[in-house]
């Protein structure tokens, strides 16, 4: 506790000692009622410094504020135009990037594209959604609809406004919103004992697609892909060459809304605003990307991480010859990527198409794949030790190749791994000897330097 | 016959005596501590056994089934024994289901937890939206009532065909289930902890519960007192807060250990009208109570034989006999010290089941409740525990409760001992001293322990410190309304203080004004309610690599690990290599000793503010005729601190050893304090030299701060002592002066800024604090004071003993001045 604090508490202790403390009764009437008249104006000000209009009606005010964005807009490299954004509402791709198999609601409604501006990262009762940012597709052009908290005592106002938003929206995207920003608008909902509109409601997070597709895009060359690094601003810079100039740093957001409330000035909070704008463009266009991708994968990726995350979604989406297909591609496509992620997105890529073979009861495609990860100089110890197990158990089971079988179980023994494996293959090595009639080493291994 | 078994017999063998052979068993154990004479209630200080006390036995008293009650959980109860409600259970059903706030303080195994959960099922049968949280001190016991209550609802669930969930809701709970708690339990068991930086900050995704919270239960009351209490009594200002959001109005129920002011404590820290509920309709058998006190070893400095050895010996006797027991000890090191003892002399031959165990903080769960259930079932004959098996956990009656040591509180003694007693049939509780202070002084004194009330549990929930964290929190969860307050509290200048300071801001809404909080944080992360500040040094033991081992709030860390001191965790012992402040950290490393440190503080207390001052007068005010009487006062304080140095203490002996000095930075604490003030005249008027009289200032606030201690039910490091002229004196470090022996102070402070309201009671308790130190100081038996009553003879001096007595008469009136 600072020592002015602890200076002011001992002077209130005085005070109420001697019984003189001052309680701060209920202003007057009068005053309040002129107040309440600045305040009327106070709010139009504040919509005309943001360039958006006053919402009134039961539970207080909201100050909305609308930008159209239309066909010939440029965004970074991007036009509007150039997304297919209406059509992606309907798309059959889109349920795959949510992870949902059921197909999103076909009405002909649009997706609603959402995020929030907040008072704070922690969460609970005390973090309020002070900007919520919306935003569709028209036939024409991109819709942004911002909903600027004037005072948490308004905070029901915005509320509905969302809700009603929400309700005629074919599904919700968000990035990060599955853990973030929709968690935050129940609790303001719940907190104001409304029920959260959410329930029901198809909500597509585009932070887990983009992860797959993107994730270590834009980091330096040959430096590990960072966790944080998808961040939306890194990739809109690498995938449509935005540059944000005079951008607010993401931690000053809640101070300047907190100045806001103390000084009526709404200045500082309009590069704010515009930063929510360009978050939204930007992950619609991110959104379109994905589903563009996925519609045309292979063909349409461009990198092996994309056509290895593509082959997965429509893996899940039962999708499966466009799947391996995927997988092909990313096998091959990483073979010429450079970086630390190549190996591994390879090996990641046949070891799909090896499972995805298996279960379709392709052995000969999937030993053949099992069989590439093997003989990749390349490829990550564990992923090659399992490749080497899948082929030993191929040629003994399948193929009935049972010098084969002991070559690869006597590879695998030597791949680095737990003991559990290694005990593992011991003893399919010795049931293998036993099969071709060999003595087997005394302690397994040993037969492997005789070869 | 028992008595007659060899010597070192197992036990493994023995079947546990029963009905009138375990009557014999404990007859003859207690006739060796009589020895030989029948066990007679005499108090004889100077003796082994210096007293023994009989509590008898009680029939019970039973009480029909209120109306109220819903007959699910009526036929539930009485399929799982429960024919007859005992009277208090069936008072405190018929209130808390009339809506009154309740406060149970029957004994260890009245059924009280029946209490509670009686009321909260009925509730939630007859309205299945209804909703509880209990509230208990520690998880451990929250997992216990789990357990308990889980076995009840299963019952009525399978009855009635209702779904009642019950849930443990803390720190342990898994991310994943906690959504499923939130919707899904009636009834939410967690810790004001918890409720206070999880649940409550989080009000909104609790608004089913909140929406429909028909009780609040707190056990184990008596707990929440000082520190804790305060922050508590805080926290519940926050749920009465949010209910009232969410349009509800719980009731409390709340138990607690016998106190002297349950009432006072359960309407402090809820503040709401409660009814009591103390006469406890359950039967009892008898019990016998013995003190006993190891002998004199050397009277020179005041040493008796060691008391664990004492409560091995004591233990051994009902072992022998194949009593079941449980040893209390105060520290968790003398427990694993008893514990090897006892396993030495009673286990088995390797591989058979373990007879006698260790129980204390730090076990794993799952082995706690294997010692539990060996205990309940029998298997186990003999737990030595720490106070963790003190509160509510079902281990079933035992024969017999040991305590090495004085638990510390009236209240806590009585909670010990009754872990051991049945319904029907004796038992016995025999606490062994040790020669700390208030151990000799309850030894001495034992109508102190049996006769008088037991302890006033204090808090003060408007402590401005608390007070402002808490109002952080709720400023958080809610904002406030101009004008409303928080609790009883009047809060608006606090809050244009956190306004100052950039937390909250005042808008004008429809005339009406609204603190809403303008700042990122989650305030409850800052605060923590059992630690006296949230500014923590950690603890990184360097002896194999850097393992953070514990940590300490920055007030005691300066005290506790300065350079060379001696930390002690978990009986491990660790020297302090160095301390890095900036940094909050203190680098120790693994020691093996037989020594551990105590700082040497100087303090210099400045007075600030007076709120009250009455002159004491004994049963002569003519002794003070012409010149000015002693002076009792309190009000507010600053506390400046420094430790200059150190020394080092032998375990066991508490020689001392060794010494060192260091120079650390000042501490300023604003506090408040109860101060005596001892006149010029009294003081000039001493037939000692200046040096006597300064010792005998010093040893008479040493046996002032122990007996204070005791009065207060508090912990030693809840409050501090100081002597000097009260007023801006020289630098901190150089000890007192004849400045400040000219008319000396002695101040008993709050060690927590902003004082925790010790102050005022004991100003309020200045007569009894006086005359409880005189009997500590004249009723001891060392020559020239010793560590029980007026402090070490090589600190204190030779003289200190009789001077201290001598002031003592003096501002009595025993002896005119």
């Amino acid at each position: 506790m600072s020592a002015r604090v602890e200076q002011r508490l001992r002077e209130i202790l005085r005070e109420r000692r001697e019984g003189r403390h001052t309680s701060h009764a209920p202003v007057p009437d009068t005053i309040a009622e002129a107040r309440r008249r600045d305040a009327d104006t106070s709010l139009r000000a504040v919509a005309d410094t943001l360039g958006g209009d006053v919402l009134e009606g039961d539970g207080g005010v909201a100050i909305v504020v609308e930008r159209f964005y239309p066909a010939d807009h440029q965004h970074g490299l991007l036009r509007i135009g150039d997304v297919p954004g209406c059509a992606m509402a309907t798309a059959p791709e889109l349920s795959l990037l949510g992870g949902v198999p059921e197909p999103i609601d076909r009405a002909p409604r649009a997706l609603l594209f959402v995020d929030l501006e907040t008072t704070g990262l922690a969460g609970g009762a005390g973090t309020y959604a002070f900007l919520v940012g919306c935003a569709f597709f028209e036939p024409h052009g991109f819709r942004i609809r911002q909903y600027f908290l004037p005072g948490y005592q308004h905070e029901r106002r915005l509320l509905a406004e969302v809700e009603a938003l929400v309700r005629g929206s074919a599904a919700l995207v968000s990035y990060n919103g599955k853990s973030f920003d929709v968690p935050v608008l129940e609790t303001r909902y719940q907190f104001n004992r409304l029920a959260p509109p959410f329930d029901g409601v198809s909500h597509v997070d585009m932070l887990h697609p983009a992860r797959r597709f993107w994730r270590g895009v834009g980091a330096s060359p040959g430096a590990w892909p960072e966790t944080d690094s998808c961040r939306l601003s890194v990739l809109e810079r690498t995938l449509f060459g935005v540059r944000r100039i005079g951008d607010v740093p993401g931690h000053e957001i809640p101070g300047r809304y907190f100045d806001f409330m103390r000084s009526g000035d709404a200045s500082p909070l309009e590069p704010v605003l515009e930063h929510n704008r360009l978050d939204l463009i930007s992950l619609a266009a991110l959104t379109a990307r994905a589903v563009r991708l996925l519609a045309g994968a292979p063909a349409s990726s461009t990198s092996a991480r994309e056509s290895l995350g593509a082959g997965r979604l429509l893996e899940r989406g039962a999708r499966l010859d466009a799947a391996k297909d995927c997988y092909r591609d990313a096998a091959e496509r990483a073979r010429y990527e450079r970086g630390p992620d190549a190996a591994w997105t390879r090996a990641d890529a046949l070891r799909a198409l090896a499972v995805r073979c298996r279960r379709d009861g392709r052995h000969d495609q999937a030993a053949e794949a099992w069989e590439a990860i093997a003989v990749d100089r390349r490829t990550p110890a564990g992923i090659r030790r399992e490749a080497l197990e899948a082929l030993a158990i191929h040629f003994e089971h399948r193929a009935r190749d049972l010098d084969q079988a002991r070559r690869f179980a006597q590879l695998s023994l030597v791949e680095r791994g737990g003991t559990h494996t290694l005990e593992h293959g011991r003893h399919r090595l010795a049931r293998l000897d036993k099969k071709l009639g060999r003595v087997p080493a005394p302690d397994g291994t040993g037969a492997l330097w005789l070869d | 016959m028992p008595a007659q078994l060899p010597p070192g017999d197992s036990l493994a063998v023995i079947r546990k005596p029963t009905g009138p052979a375990r009557e014999q068993a404990l007859t003859s154990a207690l006739e060796r501590f009589g020895a030989g004479r029948a066990v007679a209630p005499i108090d004889n200080p100077d003796g082994w056994v210096t007293t023994v006390r009989t509590v008898p036995a009680v029939e019970a008293r039973y009480a029909p089934w209120p109306e109220l009650v819903d007959p699910r959980l009526r036929s539930a109860l009485e399929a799982r024994g429960v024919s007859q409600l005992y009277t208090h259970q069936a008072a405190a059903l018929t209130h808390a289901l009339g809506g009154d706030n309740l406060v149970v303080t029957t004994p260890t195994a009245s059924g009280k937890t029946l209490c509670y959960n009686a009321p909260v099922l009925s509730t939630i049968l007859s309205d299945p939206a209804a909703r509880a949280i209990y509230l208990f001190p520690t998880k451990a016991l929250a997992q216990d009532q789990l357990a308990e209550l889980h076995e009840l609802t299963t019952h009525v669930n399978q009855a009635a065909g209702t779904d009642i969930g019950v849930f443990t809701y803390d720190g342990d709970t898994p991310q994943d289930a906690r959504r499923a708690i939130r919707t899904r339990a009636h009834i939410v068991l967690s810790n004001p902890d918890m409720l206070h930086s999880g649940i409550l900050p989080h009000h909104p995704k609790w608004a089913k519960l909140f929406e429909n919270l028909r009780f609040v239960v707190v056990d184990e009351l008596h707990a929440y007192r000082g520190v804790f209490g305060s922050h508590l009594a805080n926290v519940l200002r926050r749920v009465q807060r949010v209910c009232r959001h969410y349009g509800s109005d719980p009731v409390f129920i709340c138990s607690s250990a016998t106190i002297a002011n349950p009432r006072e404590l359960a309407e402090r820290l809820a503040e709401k009208t409660f009814t009591l509920i103390a006469d406890s309709g359950a039967p009892r058998g008898e019990k016998l109570f013995l003190f006993v006190n190891p002998p004199v070893v050397n009277k020179e400095l005041g040493i008796r034989r060691s008391y664990l050895t004492e409560a091995r010996r004591v233990a051994g006797e009902f072992l022998k006999r194949h009593l079941q027991l449980i040893v209390f000890c105060q520290s968790r090191l003398a427990t694993e010290i008893l514990t090897t003892y006892l396993k030495d002399d009673f286990e088995g031959p390797p591989g058979t089941p373990e007879q006698v165990r260790g129980y204390r903080g730090g076990y794993l769960p799952l082995r706690r409740r294997e010692i539990e259930r060996g205990l309940r079932e029998g298997q186990v004959r003999a737990v030595v525990a720490t106070n963790a098996l003190e509160l509510g956990i079902d281990i079933g009656a035992l024969d017999v409760a040991v305590m090495a040591g004085y638990p510390g509180t009236i209240a806590s003694t009585w909670q010990r001992a009754g872990r051991a007693g049945r319904r029907q049939g004796r038992s016995a509780a025999v606490m062994v001293g040790s020669s700390a202070p208030i151990d000799q002084f309850v030894l001495r004194n034992p109508s102190y322990f049996f006769d008088a009330s037991p302890e006033h549990a204090l808090v003060n929930p408007d402590n401005l410190h608390i007070l402002l964290d808490h109002l952080k929190c709720a400023a958080f969860e809610l904002p406030f309304g101009s004008g409303e307050r928080f609790g009883r509290e009047e809060v608006q200048e606090i809050l244009q203080l956190l306004a100052e300071e950039g937390f909250v801001h005042l808008v004008e809404d429809g005339g009406k004004g609204q603190w809403n909080w303008t700042s990122e944080s989650y305030p409850a992360d800052a605060v923590s309610l059992r630690s006296i500040s949230s500014d923590n040094f950690v603890i990184v033991d360097t002896t194999r690599g850097a393992d953070i081992i514990g940590e300490t709030d920055f007030t005691s860390a300066l005290s506790t690990l300065h350079e060379k001191a001696i930390y002690l965790i978990e009986g491990k012992l660790f020297q302090v290599d160095t301390i890095d402040f900036e940094g909050r950290k203190a680098f120790v490393r693994a020691v093996d000793c037989d020594y551990y440190t105590d700082a040497i503080t100087y303090t210099r207390v400045t007075i600030l503010d007076v709120f009250g001052t009455e002159p004491v007068m004994g049963p002569d005010p003519r002794g003070y005729q012409g010149g000015q009487a002693p002076l009792k006062s309190h009000g507010d304080v600053r506390v400046v601190s420094r430790v200059v140095g150190f020394k080092k203490i032998k375990f066991y002996t508490n020689e001392n050893v060794g010494s060192g000095e260091l120079d650390l930075p000042e501490q300023q604490m604003h506090t408040t304090s109860y101060w005596l003030t001892l006149p010029r005249q009294v003081m000039a008027t001493l037939p000692f030299s200046l040096e006597d009289r300064r010792d005998g200032v010093v040893g008479l606030a040493f046996a002032m701060r122990q007996v204070a201690q005791l009065l207060l039910m508090c912990d030693r490091q809840d409050i501090g002592i100081s002597i000097g002229a009260g007023d801006e004196g020289p630098a901190v470090g150089t000890g007192l002066t004849l400045q400040d022996l000219d008319e000396p102070r002695v101040f008993i402070y709050d060690s927590y800024p902003g004082g925790i309201g010790f102050s005022e009671p004991l100003f309020a308790m200045h007569d009894e604090l006086v005359a409880r130190t005189r009997e500590l100081i004249a009723g001891c038996p060392c020559d020239h004071g010793c560590p029980t009553c007026v402090g070490p003879v090589g600190e204190t001096g030779p003289e200190a003993k009789p001077v201290a007595l001598f002031i003592l008469d003096r501002i009595t009136g025993r002896r005119a001045g």
